[in-house]
């Protein structure tokens, strides 16, 4: 039948500066994890390790998040055509972000950001950087 | 949504099933405790492509039991109270 439940906000805003879309994104955060894990690596400092784990923890989550963005909101049907593998990828390298939080090991950030590099591939030959970025003013 | 929706409208849903062209409330792919209202551009046995009124907003792709129903009627503003 038909009844009322209490008012709930729905949104109607995509909420990311729309058709704007970059891998770089998620390969930057994945960049400073990897950093991150080498200066942890070379320190011998309990605290700066500590804020290290702390940090990279967050850069991981922000890796995951444009990653799904990507998913989500830039990649179309017509894509898989010519990128059969593309969800499979996507969700190898949501995984390996998790797996950046948990670990210290540098090759763990190395295969995610081989994984973004896949990604980034995609996005270049599905036209992604004429269509999702806004063009450089002139001698900028 | 705009111009169709504006920011502090206040809709009524009904859980009924959606059609192409109708205004829904869905879960948001992205964080499942929001709650999305888009129009149904195109639906397949699985997934529903959610759009916006405004040009040159990206669709989204939902899952077609993210939708939770069709916005079916605006009663705010009451200048604006109108069948969806």
């Amino acid at each position: 039948m038909f009844g009322l439940t209490a008012p709930r906000v729905a949104y109607a805003h995509c909420d990311i500066p729309c058709g704007i879309y970059d891998p770089a994104q998620a390969r930057i955060e994945a960049e400073s994890c990897y950093k991150i894990i080498e200066k942890y690596q070379a320190s011998q400092d309990e605290v700066f390790r500590q804020r290290c784990v702390q940090i990279k923890e967050e850069r991981a989550e922000l890796t995951k998040h444009h990653l799904d963005v990507l998913w989500h909101d830039y990649f179309k049907p017509e894509h898989l055509e010519k990128f059969p593998k593309l969800h499979e990828t996507f969700w190898k390298a949501a995984k390996q972000a998790s797996k950046v939080k948990q670990t210290v090991e540098l090759s763990d950030a190395k295969s995610l950001l081989e994984l973004i590099d896949e990604i980034d591939e995609a996005w270049r030959a599905t036209g992604g950087p004429k269509s999702t970025r806004l063009a450089k003013a002139a001698g900028a | 949504m705009e111009p169709t929706l504006r920011h502090g409208d206040r809709l009524v849903h009904a859980t009924v099933p959606a059609r192409v062209g109708d205004i829904v409330v869905a879960r948001d792919p992205r964080d499942d405790a929001r709650w999305i209202v888009k129009r149904v551009a195109s639906l397949d046995h699985r997934l529903a492509v959610l759009a916006s009124d405004l040009d040159g907003h990206e669709t989204l792709a939902v899952e077609r039991g993210a939708i939770l129903g069709r916005a079916v009627l605006r009663y705010r503003p009451l200048r604006r109270l109108a069948l969806l």
